[in-house]
């Protein structure tokens, strides 16, 4: 999946100017940044399917590996949602709009979308690690693209209303009738209307059918713990169950030997996974 | 294939003329032994050290390279370019530990150019040994201390003069560029060689290697890591004396907004290793570092390169500040996988 060719040095970041940033919440450590290439060529060479990473560089700081948030339907620039945690991302917080920045992608595997074809797909997402989610449902409810898929059913949770990103995309998607959308927070506050309560429970209260269906989940691992749970009571087999991993990362192209997870490196054999895959690794991530 | 002996008493003229157009890497005498230098006066070259204190994998994969600078928000790339190397004197465990490091940095054909362009420009002549060290295990492990994979040329120490034999046309290329002063091998020579081989490699006991790989899966929860894991302090010194060990950290060095990116030798034996940005670590324990670094050698990589990453060199049992002898390990480890 890794586009690097035997010419190009795969170290080598891509650079790319923050055209917007959005701030995704109230606490503002969370924030969206659009970017675009410097160079054209790069624009219309790049190609990333839903569930790929990049390698964000701020030089002078280093690398983050972060999921990218765009569908490859969305032309001509690419969306990264960070969370500020540490010295890289908190040097991309504190960079303004017009900036330029390295981008090293994509990386890794995607969502299974050849798989997902014709078959109805639900859609589990926590928090911020929504990212990739967001690029997956936005890629199968394209216009030309929604044909292909039956039901899809979107189930993302966050803490408090305000943590919930994308905001006014989820009203949208929440006011079409191709897409069935729930949205969920941990505790309301006084303007909100919707709905409370984890997303395992959510989940098990919609129930989505396991019918000729697969599942996507990415979010906190205690989300992930009980939701695990869920998914194996509603019938989806580990086969039809994907996951999204995190891990420390540098290189991002399975050489520097720090995200495996026994033989299978997060980097170039993840960060998808199906739950079967998983199941037959140790323990430890 | 040629097959020369060269007199010793020319080896530092053998030395100098191939040095003359190349860079030149051989065991070099320091404090606490020998260890691989780059090469100015061939007289300080040591053929009599066994295992150099450092393996000579830092000629194509340096403890610190830079990968590009950069300035302000431009990134720069850096010209690789490399000059032709000879590396002079590796043992037959070094050597194979090229070949290994040639898979991880060529995997799943995404080529690291840093390291490639070493590599490929490197000429490697492997110094069969004679008499292997109390440390050593290559015969266990899939190697030999006569053994020629990886190398272009192999050599034998047969006393007075060394037998040099060309394994590949590069090797054979060099070995005619210095045929002033070599001679060709004789039968007496080639017996001489095959007597010394035959007694080097009756002198290495064998010693057990866990080879079951799904009883080694089964090993992860066993107790024997946790009890492993408190006498390993976590220094690292076994990855970085270790000739397969590959692991990379990449870090920023900048001054003013200029600085570059660079790559160092890293170790998962290391607490931060794993850590996460959210302060999540899935390696918590030594214990699991340390387990890491075994199925990574035994397990991982046999099941992703169909060898294990171990080339029985020994460095890290004469190194461990711990006294954590590997083999012992590996017999504890074999010896699970009977009983399990």
């Amino acid at each position: 999946m890794v586009n690097m060719n035997q010419t190009t040095n795969p170290y080598m970041p891509y650079p790319v100017r923050i055209d917007r940033i959005t701030i995704e919440n109230e606490a503002r450590d969370l924030k969206t940044f659009k970017v675009v290439f410097l160079d054209p060529e790069h624009t219309k060479a790049f190609h990333h399917m839903p569930g790929q990473f990049a390698e964000l560089s701020m030089f002078g700081k280093g690398e983050c590996p972060i999921g990218i948030a765009s569908s490859p339907t969305e032309e001509g620039f690419l969306l990264f949602t960070v969370k500020k945690t540490g010295v890289v991302t908190g040097e991309l917080h504190n960079l303004t709009e017009g900036r330029v920045i390295g981008v090293r992608a994509p990386l890794g595997k995607s969502y299974p979308i050849d798989r997902m074809k014709g078959k109805n797909v639900v859609i589990v997402g926590g928090g911020f690690a929504f990212t990739t989610l967001r690029a997956l449902t936005k890629y199968m409810i394209e216009a030309g693209n929604r044909a292909d898929y039956g039901e899809i059913t979107v189930i993302y949770g966050a803490r408090s209303p305000g943590e919930l990103l994308y905001k006014e995309e989820l009203k949208e998607w929440e006011a079409r009738d191709d897409l069935k959308t729930y949205i969920t927070v941990d505790k309301g506050d006084e303007n909100w209307k919707g709905r409370e309560g984890f997303v395992p429970a959510v989940l098990e209260e919609v129930a989505p059918s396991s019918k000729d269906a697969l599942i996507a989940v990415c979010g906190p691992p205690i989300m992930i713990k009980f939701t695990l749970p869920v998914i194996k009571k509603l019938g989806f087999a580990p086969s039809d169950t994907i996951l999204s991993l995190e891990m420390r990362m540098k290189c991002g192209i399975g050489k520097c030997g720090r995200c495996n997870i026994g033989s299978k490196y997060v980097c170039k054999d993840g960060p998808v996974f199906t739950l079967e895959e998983l199941d037959v690794l140790p323990n430890e991530y | 294939m040629l097959e020369i002996t060269l007199d010793k008493s020319k080896v530092q003229e053998f030395l100098r003329l191939l040095g003359q157009n190349r860079r030149l890497f051989a065991p070099v005498k320091d404090r606490m032994g020998t260890t691989f230098s780059e090469v100015v006066d061939p007289s300080l070259v040591c053929l009599d050290g066994l295992n150099t204190n450092l393996s000579p994998k830092e000629v194509v994969f340096p403890q610190w390279e830079t990968l590009y600078t950069f300035e302000e928000d431009q990134a720069n790339e850096v010209k690789l370019v490399a000059q032709e190397t000879l590396l002079f004197g590796a043992r037959p465990c070094d050597a194979r530990a090229l070949e290994l490091l040639d898979r991880v940095f060529t995997w799943e054909r995404i080529d690291d150019p840093y390291y490639l362009h070493r590599r490929e420009k490197t000429c490697v002549v492997a110094l069969a040994c004679n008499t292997p060290g109390e440390a050593c295990f290559c015969s266990s492990v899939g190697g030999s201390p006569v053994g020629e994979v990886g190398a272009d040329v192999l050599a034998f120490d047969l006393g007075e003069q060394l037998y040099l034999r060309a394994l590949t046309e590069r090797g054979e290329a060099l070995l005619n560029e210095a045929s002033a002063l070599t001679e060709k091998a004789t039968e007496e020579d080639k017996r001489a060689v095959q007597q010394a081989a035959a007694e080097a490699e009756k002198q290495l006991q064998p010693i057990p290697i866990p080879k079951d790989l799904a009883a080694l899966k089964e090993s992860f929860d066993a107790e024997i890591w946790e009890n492993l894991g408190q006498k390993c302090l976590g220094c690292g010194t076994c990855a970085y004396v270790c000739p397969t060990c590959h692991c990379f950290d990449i870090t920023d060095e900048t001054k003013k907004g200029v600085g570059r990116r660079v790559r160092s030798w890293d170790s998962c034996a290391f607490s931060l290793f794993t850590l996460h940005g959210s302060g999540h670590n899935p390696r918590i324990t030594q214990a699991a570092r340390y387990r890491q670094r075994v199925l990574h050698k035994f397990l991982y990589c046999p099941e992703n390169f169909g060898e294990a990453f171990c080339v029985g060199c020994g460095r890290c049992i004469t190194n461990c500040p711990a006294g954590l002898d590997l083999r012992a390990v590996l017999e504890r480890l074999a010896s699970l996988a009977k009983v399990g």
